[in-house]
Order: structure tokens, then C-alpha cells, then sequence
């Protein structure tokens, strides 16, 4: 957990004349002045964000605190709004002691996972052999295959890649030697849970939350595995990290109390050497939302958080509230069995006797016969948009239109957009 | 590439012998594919040589994944000291924009990629990275694509992806240009009469006797050791 001297201890580092001009440039800081001191906490909140985009106005070479060469990785994300991509320097290699936790790592993984060589390092803590298996989405036969001969018992792979593993794992009648499973860069959803449940019915899945732009994922290590009552993945910080959550419009600081939801600002603390990064982020702005699930956890005495999605795409205000894609998943998943929580939500405004309504189609992942039309009536009497106003509400009052649902299929590749707005 | 009885032999006990493995084929989708073991501390020294030679700034590899080079390439890298970065071959994009914002200078891939690669940010960066290593596979010819003339190139013939059987001197890297020129990749052991390429035992990972291509001798390199090429 970081103090308020670490992190006042890192923005004067950060500041220093002798370090890259990056924060001193942000923050205004002329040649002359010295380090920036931050004397309390309302002065720590006072400090600007920084964002990728700013991050990306900065060539690669003046975002580095360290040597050059001691540099491990440099790693591209996304670009912001139609930009090149993004590249993040990571000098670290340690970050998953937690796993021991959940598995006795005697036998190698395959791993998916950025950057291979920081996996086989945490194996080689265990002197695992043979080394591990890297897998390439592109040709998962041939990387299962070696797996197999390999003799894995785990996986550290992207959320999406568990369908292009599944396959290959039941063709070679591997999956009960599946131990541990670790997910990462997207949500399991029930419905993929249930799959990695069958197809690897001996395992421990659990999934930690991490950014590229952050060096060294993951931030947060998980609090508990899912279960099959609880199919959710649970985050507590990792110790290194300081976060903040804000209101991603009002960029107004929330409590970390239950129930809060917000965008994951980070701080990535440096001041201890064995933390140090490449590219300290002071205040950094991720895009993705947290749902603070416990205050402070019995057994590890920590917060908790859940990951609703990007502030990008899960939520829709709309009159009378905002409408959430976790509050959509929430609903699908008290309806039973004939539908998954998987969906895409597509909105829209509509004119309609001389005013503007909401028109949602929900596209549904169905099993068996499902009666739609009143899958879409409890859907509405359930969802939530404000505190005490549902969706039903809003039909009564004329402000919104009866939710339509339809079936589809949906791909596990990639990321899934659940919110999608389809223009007026 | 089919894989010899003596690698066949040992598959069912790969997974109890401490080894890196690799795959015997460059091709996925290759039925014959199986595994292959190196000593869990072999390293990748010719490709350290080479980007020790180049001095390189950023590394990028643009080798297919499942040929579990990354970590062999990653030690390379720290020998110089250079980051990696990892560039899916079929997103010319990335690759280009690394070279271009990410630091990247020296290029690790092989050659059937690396004139599609080069010619692809010649037109979208105006200029090629200026050091390239290139990976032949041991079936195919070797050659190195005329838009690289004026870059540093090291090259090397790997029998599978990650068993280099033959590799440059800094004196041989120079020659781009006419048939490339090779020595014996060190610590192997070439036997001329049989054609044959022996990998040394160590520990638990046993020696293997492979059929390489044929290949010629052609006289001594300035670094004294011998020269060998492609066998037309």
C-alpha cells in the first residue's frame, strides 16, 4: 500500500532537473525551478492526469528514467482515436508471487501472455522443465501439440485465446491435466467460464487486471478463483501501485467505498528500487472502469474491485440514468440457464410522437427455446438505470421504448464491444 | 523437414527431460512436426554476435510464435543490451510504427519475410531499419533480398527454428551481396563425408546425428575458421 510520503517521494523524483522532462514539462515547470514538492494530500489531487494521448506526444526516449539498454520489452497498444500505436517500455520481470497461492508449479505452462520470457523467469523460481511453451494465436495446433509434449499443466493466457486453445486441448485429450488457468486483458464471462469448466474440469481459474501502458501487469492480483457460485473475478491493488478512482466526466475523486464506480486512475510508485519502472506514471488515466466490491477483504485486508468494462463503451447515459453494460450482465445472469451473459447492446433515439425515445436491441447468446419477447419484459423490470428506476419505469413513462431482443452468436476473439451506439 | 527416427524416439519422454523444445518443422501446419530438445541453457549466440556487431538500439522479432524463439532471442538482446520487441508478421503496420516511434533498429526475421517486410516501410517510413538478422531454413535457398543492399545483414541456416547448423562472422556479415558465405554453427560438430550435423550432449539432453543440406567447403575466412556454402 503506498504511504503518502511514497508518493509525494515520487513526484519529486519525477520532477527532478535531472530526470526526463516528461512531468516537468506536464506539470509546467520552468528550467530554473527545482522539484515539485507536494506537501499534502489535497496538493497530490491537485496534479494533473496524464493520459495516453499525452503520452504519446512524448518520443519513446523521453519517457525512460532508466538506462536505455536495461530496458526488457517495449510493447504497443492501441492508439488513441485513430493514432499510431503506442509503445511502453518494461525493464521488470517479477509481479506474479501470488499465483503460488492457487498452484504448485512443478510442470510448464503455456502461455499466451506478454512477454514470455517475464513467465518462464517466475517458473524458473520453481526450476519448472521443460521451459514454457509459448502459443501463437495463429497456429494453436502446433503450439498445443508441443504443449502436450511438454507436459503442461497450466495456462497464462489472454481471455480470448481459451477458445483457441479449447479445441486443440479436447482433440489431444488434455484437458484434465489442466491445473491452473490465468486469464488476463478481458473479462471471463460466464458463459466462457462454463466452457473452461468443461473443458478443463481440474482447473483453478482465476485473472488479474493489467495495462500495457502500466509496466510490468499484472496491477492487481486476484482476491479468490471464480466458482462456479461465483463465476467473478475479483481484484485487490498490487502492493506498488496506488489507485484512484474518478468520475471519468467530472474527473471528481471517488471513495473507495462499496459499490462506487469509476475510472482506474494509476500511480505506478517507483520509490522502492526493487519497484522501479522504466516509465513511472504519476496519476495516469487508464480508460478502464472499476466497481469497488469490498471496502476491506477479511483475508487480505485490502479493497476489492471488479472490472464493469471501458468507460468507453459500457456505459449509455440516457434520461432517467445511465444504462451499464454490468448492470445488462447482472440481470442475464439472475435469468437462468437459457441465456448467457454475453450480449451486445445496441442503442439508439428514435422519434416517436413528437419526442426523442431510447430504443435498445439486446443480441442475446440463447440456448434451447427461449420465449425472447418475454426474456425482454424481465430484462427491462430488472435493469436498473438510476437508483430506484428501472427500465419498465422509464417505458411507463414514455421516455424509453420496449427493449428488443435477439439472438446471435458471438466471437470470443478480441475484445467484445457490449455497448454500441447505432446513431439517432 | 522430417525429423529422424532418434528425435521420433524421444517424444514420449520429452516432457521428463529438463530442455528447452522447439519444433522440428518451420511449418505449423507440417504433419511431420514434433519436438525437438535443447539444453534449458542454450542461448542463441549467433544472434547475440550479430547484435552485439550491429550495436543494435531495439530489437524486433517478426518470427512466427510457435517457433519459441522469444526467449532465446530475449537473452541475445540483454547481451547487447537491447529491448525486444515482438511484431506479429502479418501486422506490417506495428512493425513499421515501432521502427519509426518505438526504438526499434535491427529487424529478426527470415527471409521470405524480410523483402515483403522492407519493401513495406521503404513506403511508409521512407527508409529501411538499418541492421537485419535473417533466418534461412535449411531447405530453402539462401539469398538475401537486393533491397537490403545497403543495411547491415547477419544470416544464418537454421535446421529447425532455433538449431542454427550455420552462421557468420562479423568479416562474413559484410558480404551482402553474391552467394552468402557461412562457418559451422559453434558448438556442433559437421561431419563432410556423411553430410551429417552432430549436436553436442549435455546433461540429460542427448546428442542427435542430423542429414543436413549439402553444403561446400570454400576455403578460410579471415577469422580462420572455414568457409562453407550452399551445394548447388
Amino acid at each position: 500500500m503506498s504511504t503518502f510520503d511514497d508518493l509525494s517521494a515520487l513526484v519529486e523524483r519525477v520532477t527532478s532537473q535531472d530526470a526526463p522532462a516528461l512531468y516537468r514539462r506536464h506539470y509546467g515547470i520552468d528550467s530554473d525551478s527545482g522539484p515539485l514538492r507536494i506537501a499534502d494530500w489535497n496538493s497530490w489531487q491537485s496534479l494533473p492526469f496524464i493520459d495516453k494521448a499525452i503520452l504519446q506526444n512524448i518520443p519513446i526516449e523521453e519517457r525512460v528514467f532508466i538506462e536505455w539498454g536495461d530496458i526488457n520489452s517495449i510493447h504497443a497498444s492501441s492508439g488513441t482515436s485513430g493514432r499510431p500505436p503506442h509503445f511502453s517500455p518494461w525493464v521488470r520481470l517479477d509481479g506474479y508471487e501470488y499465483r503460488t497461492r492457487f498452484h504448485t508449479f512443478t510442470r510448464p505452462a503455456l502461455c499466451s501472455m506478454p512477454i514470455h520470457h517475464q513467465h518462464e523467469k517466475f517458473l524458473d523460481e520453481f526450476n519448472v522443465n521443460p521451459k514454457l511453451i509459448v502459443f501463437d494465436p495463429r497456429r494453436a495446433r502446433a503450439s498445443v501439440e508441443l504443449a502436450r509434449l511438454a507436459g503442461i499443466d497450466s495456462l497464462f493466457i489472454f481471455t480470448g485465446h481459451l477458445t483457441l486453445i479449447g479445441p486443440e486441448v479436447e482433440r489431444l485429450g488434455m484437458g484434465a491435466d489442466i491445473r491452473f488457468i490465468e486469464l488476463a486483458g478481458e473479462s471471463c464471462s460466464r458463459s466462457l467460464y462454463n466452457y473452461a469448466k468443461r473443458v478443463f474440469p481440474n482447473s483453478v481459474i482465476v485473472s488479474f487486471y493489467g495495462a500495457t501502458e502500466v509496466e510490468n501487469p499484472p496491477i492487481t492480483y486476484p482476491c479468490r478463483p471464480l466458482s462456479d457460485a461465483e463465476p467473478l473475478e475479483v481484484h485487490h491493488p498490487r502492493d506498488g501501485y496506488y489507485i484512484e478512482l474518478i468520475h471519468p466526466d467530472t474527473r471528481e475523486l471517488l471513495p473507495i467505498q462499496s459499490g462506487t464506480e469509476g475510472e482506474i486512475v494509476i500511480t505506478a510508485d517507483i520509490t522502492r528500487p526493487s519497484l522501479q519502472a522504466v516509465s513511472p506514471l504519476v496519476r495516469y488515466r487508464t480508460g478502464d472502469m472499476a466497481r469497488v466490491f469490498e471496502e476491506k477483504c477479511s483475508t487480505h485486508n485490502n479493497w476489492s474491485f471488479t472490472m464493469p468494462g471501458r468507460v468507453a463503451m459500457d456505459f449509455i447515459k440516457i434520461p432517467g440514468g445511465v444504462l451499464r453494460a454490468e448492470e445488462i450482465e447482472r440481470v442475464l445472469r439472475s435469468l437462468g440457464e437459457n441465456v448467457s451473459d454475453i450480449f451486445e447492446l445496441h442503442f439508439k433515439e428514435i422519434e416517436d410522437a413528437g419526442t426523442v425515445k431510447i430504443s435498445i436491441t439486446l443480441y442475446l447468446e440463447t440456448t434451447g427455446a427461449t420465449d425472447l419477447e418475454n426474456l425482454a419484459r424481465q430484462v427491462e423490470r430488472s435493469t436498473r438505470v438510476g437508483a430506484a428506476f428501472t427500465y419498465a419505469d422509464g417505458i411507463a413513462r414514455g421516455m424509453y421504448l420496449p427493449i428488443t431482443c435477439v439472438p446471435f452468436k458471438p466471437a470470443y476473439r478480441g475484445k467484445r464491444k457490449r455497448m454500441i451506439r447505432n446513431g439517432s | 523437414m522430417i525429423a529422424s527416427g532418434q528425435i521420433r524416439a524421444i517424444q514420449d519422454t520429452l516432457k521428463s527431460v529438463p530442455c528447452r523444445i522447439i519444433p522440428t518443422s518451420f511449418e505449423a501446419e507440417d504433419v511431420n512436426l514434433v519436438g525437438f530438445p535443447l539444453h534449458p541453457l542454450s542461448r542463441w549466440d549467433s544472434c547475440a554476435q550479430a547484435l552485439s556487431e550491429f550495436k543494435s538500439h531495439g530489437v524486433m522479432m517478426r518470427l512466427p510464435l510457435f517457433w519459441q524463439l522469444e526467449v532465446l532471442l530475449w537473452y541475445a538482446c540483454r547481451t547487447v543490451p537491447a529491448p525486444i520487441f515482438l511484431n506479429d508478421p502479418e501486422n506490417m503496420p506495428v512493425g513499421a510504427a515501432a521502427l519509426q516511434l518505438g526504438g526499434m533498429d535491427t529487424v529478426v526475421t527470415e527471409q521470405r519475410d524480410a523483402g515483403i517486410f522492407a519493401e513495406y516501410v521503404q513506403k511508409e517510413n521512407e527508409v529501411v531499419p538499418k541492421n537485419w538478422i535473417i533466418v534461412h531454413r535449411a531447405d530453402d535457398t539462401w539469398s538475401v533480398p537486393t533491397s537490403l543492399s545497403d543495411c547491415k545483414v547477419a544470416q544464418e541456416v537454421h535446421l529447425f527454428p532455433g538449431l542454427p547448423i550455420l552462421s557468420q562472422c562479423p568479416a562474413l556479415m559484410t558480404e551482402i551481396s553474391g552467394t552468402p558465405r557461412f562457418h559451422i554453427a559453434q558448438g556442433n560438430r559437421f561431419e563432410p563425408s556423411a553430410n551429417t550435423f552432430e549436436t553436442p550432449s549435455k546433461d540429460a539432453v542427448p546428442s542427435f546425428t542430423l542429414d543436413i543440406p549439402r553444403i561446400t567447403a570454400g576455403g578460410m575466412c579471415v577469422c580462420g575458421d572455414l568457409i562453407y556454402t550452399q551445394a548447388l
